[in-house]
């Protein structure tokens, strides 16, 4: 099936303890390994506790934002699959082998037209989830804080949106599920798309904007309780919340947007419903853009749409 | 305690040793509307800084203040922490010139009924 989801994203953080802090005792993910680069830099590898593979989150210590995104696909055939296909799109694709991601195998990594380092791979060390697969319980009993299953997706930024878009649908078999457009005319300006290659609502959206930077990433949660209770926790632990918790009109997701210690962006997202490459594509106009984001508030604000690392 | 002076409008907030720039303001009644991640990762919350000297005692990345910004008067209020006293210029509607409304009460409680 080529690309199954988002497998890790892995972002740069200005300090190493306070990052740790954050990500291990207010989002509860799970540490699976901690190391130096050969720059120097210091890493730690996490996973939420419904994750099976060594690690979905990597933070590396200095500066701020995006590092790269690696995409796990199906079968080891989808690799030449998708190299074919980036190179047919016009991209500049290298090999990457195992190891060069810790518990990661080997695989392809190219730079996309927003200037993101997308890397993609078929073999990870397998942990397993927190609750085994033999006779499993709901959730594990002694969840840390948020206490996050798993990460869900990211919000980039790009120059051009509908390029974007175009390579996700040729080099990974994506499809939209949702967009944001000047009009419905034929000839409309693509602002935003969201896009995804299973049931999930999306697994990465695409806006407007510089290149090469974040504007989120996001750990799924079960339901509007568990957000809530999200946002508790990040009074009682002193964590900036940027919106919510409130529901995207957008997918219909349920949501808490935040701040890393780093500044980073970062979002709890529950619902959402299912997708299918046959739904017809919702389309937001820019007049009710600001219920499309925030459908309570109603109301676009400037730090959501211009803090980025 | 260190001091941060709002011009044009003369109010002033009372900071605590070590306590950063926005986190004072916002203690002491005034409303800055121009905050991104309050964690130094953005670079939104920059207000001119024309008199004092400020100091970081958290890492801020150069892609978001670089060190020539340091140096040339340019406050990142989430993270800086004034040396003395320091003086802010708001030239426009970014943080309210006085604190209005029951954001007065939290002025008069840190720094006295009336305005220096
Ligand atoms: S608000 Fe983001 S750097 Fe200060
Ligand atoms: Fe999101």
């Amino acid at each position: 099936m080529g690309v199954m989801r988002m497998g890790y994203a892995h972002v740069r953080v200005t300090d190493m303890g306070e990052a740790k802090d954050h990500y291990a005792n207010t989002m509860g993910l799970y540490e699976t390994r901690s190391d130096v680069t050969a720059e120097g830099n210091k890493r730690t590898f996490y996973k939420g506790w419904d994750e099976w593979d060594h690690h979905s989150v990597v933070l590396e210590e200095g500066g701020v934002g995006v590092v790269k995104y690696g995409w796990k696909v199906e079968y080891e055939h989808d690799l030449e699959d998708i190299e074919k296909k980036a190179r047919e799109f016009g991209l500049t694709v290298e090999r990457m082998s195992k190891g060069d991601n810790p518990e990661i195998g080997d695989g392809i990594r190219f730079t996309t037209p927003s200037d993101h380092v997308f890397e993609v791979y078929h073999e990870a060390t397998a942990i397993g989830t927190e609750v085994g697969t033999h006779n499993p319980d709901a959730f594990p009993r002694h969840l840390v804080g948020v206490g996050a299953p798993a990460l869900d997706h990211s919000l980039i930024t790009a120059e051009d949106p509908a390029l974007m878009q175009s390579m996700l649908e040729q080099v990974f078999g994506f499809f939209a599920t949702e967009r944001v457009q000047t009009s419905l005319d034929d000839d409309a300006h693509l602002i935003a798309t969201w896009m995804t290659s299973t049931n999930q609502i999306h697994q990465l959206a695409v806006l407007e904007g510089p290149q090469s930077k974040l504007h989120h990433f996001a750990f799924r949660l079960g339901d509007w309780n568990e957000v809530g209770r999200a946002a508790d926790l990040m009074a009682m632990d002193d964590v900036p919340i940027d919106v919510g918790p409130t529901r995207h009109g957008i997918t219909r997701g349920q949501t808490v947007y935040f701040f890393d210690p780093s500044g980073n962006r970062n979002e709890v997202f529950a619902g959402g419903y299912l997708a299918y490459r046959d739904r017809p594509v919702s389309v937001w106009t820019p007049e009710q853009l600001g219920k499309g984001i925030f459908y309570h508030a109603r109301e676009l604000n400037d730090r959501f749409t211009t803090v980025l690392t | 305690m260190p001091t941060v002076r709002i011009e044009p409008s003369g109010f002033v907030a009372h900071l605590q040793p070590g306590e950063p720039v926005l986190a004072g303001l916002n203690r002491c009644g005034f409303t800055v509307r121009q905050v991104g991640c309050r964690r130094g990762g953005c670079g939104f919350c920059k207000i001119d800084l024309v008199a004092g000297e400020v100091t970081y005692e958290k890492t801020v990345a150069e892609s978001v203040l670089s060190a020539e910004e340091k140096t040339s008067g340019t406050c990142l209020t989430c993270r800086a922490i004034p040396e003395g006293d320091i003086t802010l210029q708001i030239d426009n509607e970014d943080v309210s010139a006085k604190p209005t409304g029951l954001m007065k009460y939290l002025n008069q409680a840190v720094c006295g009924p009336t305005k220096e």
